[in-house]
């Protein structure tokens, strides 16, 4: 088992991964400045020692605007995956570990929602319930709901079947402590993948539904909204611009190699299954 | 304390159902060590699995009944079932391989019936634990204790299995080929200690077996199966010194001998 090949995926990913997470837990406790509070003269102050990554258009300090707004992607991102994954991973137990008729009735409204494309989906949900943060929140759940159980479900499948099953089972085992205590750490390499996998959809989709101009509402400040304000000073003022997306960038990229790393650090959990 | 009456099991994955046992009856003693001997497919697994309420969907019982303590446990509900499993009759199996769960640590594996079938405490859940793996003669159990399945040989795994079968002290252990996956030296050890477990513990046990040798060396009675059918049954010495039928016959004479290994040898030169 001996792997000389280093994990480099994981390595920069966590540390990406890591250095943004800091970022956004620093922003909602500390900004240099009010993000919100407006000043006429700063008006398009471009990057400087004052405000590091320059002002936007109401003169409001972009890195205090980034800090909160990464904040707010943060929590809306992390607050999809636990809907999403908590409800995803518990169908998917059940319809996996039982089969059945149940089976095929969930997998059938899976099916349904996924064939929906997800920002179709969330527009519907939105034009519903009202923009807002906590309504994208439950439409970006709702719609990762079918990837995770799918995930979870092919799981159970091929562990159910395995003989530390059926063992558990001969030690009087029930089904729900089967399912919970024996298969689901089994799982739980697969699922953290693709959790790393959705933490990324879910910030894309908030930034992009923020940028459309249906997710976060102002005041709040949130990185697709910046996009979408900058994006007619662009050439004027760019920075307004660049850092946000830079941002989102950094983000994305982080836990996409976080997630590429952990699927290939899998090898060697299945080497010894 | 354990009678099988006229069992007959039958699959119904394929069209024509496929009788895997059919008319089996046997009984079990307290304390004793039963031999069931069998070639692949002649339905030892099944009947065991039966005995566990443990059959696939696809399987049927046409008739008979299983008789635990006087009650039929054909007849029992699930839950009954599950109290009696890892209890009162635990079972371990060929793989020691793969019946333990990889990512949990070994010392919770032993202690999963305790945590099942006792209210026990955590410290004494674990004491308990200890105690058994020191019984089934695991070196160093409290480093053991911590450990993963990986991390262990192929016999301490089956010796983990043992002591997780026994931590609750069963009436009956079915034992369904548990040495064939291993080496020879460490499969002597294994029966070694189920019949010290045997002696010591009182622990009955159920040895299913396609091998010859280790059934007439472990066992005190023993039952010869093919194809579904009880060939014959009866006391170990007399079923190896004379076989009243034909199969139990040709299944002796495949057990190679001195005179056989010299035939073979002349064959190859």
């Amino acid at each position: 088992m001996k792997r000389k090949e280093r994990n480099y995926n994981l390595i920069l990913g966590g540390c990406l991964a890591a250095l943004m997470i800091a970022f956004m837990v620093v922003g909602l406790f500390y900004t240099p400045y009010d993000p919100d509070a407006m000043s006429g003269p700063s008006k398009f102050a471009g990057p400087s020692l004052q405000h590091l990554f320059g002002c936007d258009h109401f003169g409001r300090d972009i890195f205090s605007r980034v800090l909160t707004g990464s904040g707010t992607t943060f929590f809306v991102a992390v607050s999809t995956i636990v809907i999403g994954g908590g409800i995803g991973t518990l169908a998917g137990a059940f319809t996996g570990y039982f089969g059945g008729w149940l089976d095929e009735i969930l997998m059938r409204i899976n099916d349904a929602v996924a064939s929906f494309p997800s920002i179709l989906l969330a527009l519907v949900f939105i034009s519903i319930l009202g923009p807002g943060k906590y309504n994208v929140i439950l439409a970006l759940g709702v719609i990762f709901i079918p990837s995770f159980a799918r995930i979870v479900r092919s799981e159970f499948i091929s562990n159910k079947e395995k003989d530390y099953v059926k063992s558990a089972r001969l030690m009087g085992a029930s089904h729900v402590r089967i399912m919970f205590v024996h298969i689901l750490p089994n799982v739980v390499p697969t699922l953290l993948s693709a959790i790393a996998i959705g933490f990324n959809n879910a910030v894309l989709a908030e930034a992009g539904m923020s940028y459309l101009g249906i997710g976060v509402q102002p005041p709040d400040a949130s990185l697709g909204r910046m996009l979408a304000e900058s994006q007619t000073y662009l050439s004027r003022a760019p920075w307004c611009a660049v850092f946000p997306g830079l941002t989102v960038i950094l983000l994305v990229l982080g836990f996409g190699l976080l997630s590429d790393g952990l699927q290939k650090g899998r090898g060697s959990v299945s080497c010894w299954r | 304390m354990l009678e099988i009456k006229h069992l007959t099991i039958s699959f119904y994955d394929s069209p024509v159902p496929d009788v895997v046992l059919s008319d089996f009856s046997m009984t079990m003693e307290p304390g004793e060590i039963l031999g069931i001997v069998g070639e692949s497919g002649s339905g030892k697994t099944m009947m065991a699995l039966a005995l566990m309420g443990l059959l696939k969907k696809t399987a049927r019982i046409e008739s008979g009944e299983i008789l635990w303590m006087g009650k039929d446990l054909l007849r029992a509900s699930e839950e009954e079932l599950r109290s009696l499993r890892g209890n009162e009759i635990s079972m371990i199996f060929q793989e020691p391989m793969t019946s333990l769960n990889p990512v949990l640590p070994v010392g919770m594996q032993v202690e999963e019936s305790l945590k099942i079938h006792t209210d026990m405490g955590k410290e004494e859940r674990k004491k308990k634990a200890l105690e058994m793996m020191k019984a089934a003669e695991l070196p160093n159990p409290g480093e053991l204790y911590h450990k993963y399945p990986h991390q262990l040989s192929g016999g301490m795994r089956q010796r983990v299995m043992i002591a997780s079968a026994l931590v609750l002290n069963p009436r009956v252990m079915i034992a369904d080929e548990p040495t064939t996956a291993l080496d020879v030296t460490i499969q002597a050890e294994i029966l070694k200690l189920l019949q010290k477990i045997n002696r010591e513990k009182k622990t009955a046990i159920l040895f299913i077996s396609h091998d010859l040798g280790v059934v007439r060396k472990l066992c005190d009675r023993a039952l010869v199966m093919h194809q579904g059918v009880t060939v014959e049954q009866g006391n170990i010495e007399s079923l190896f010194e004379s076989p009243k039928e034909d199969y139990t016959r040709k299944l002796l004479s495949s057990i190679p001998t001195r005179e056989t290994r010299l035939r073979r040898r002349k064959l190859h030169e």
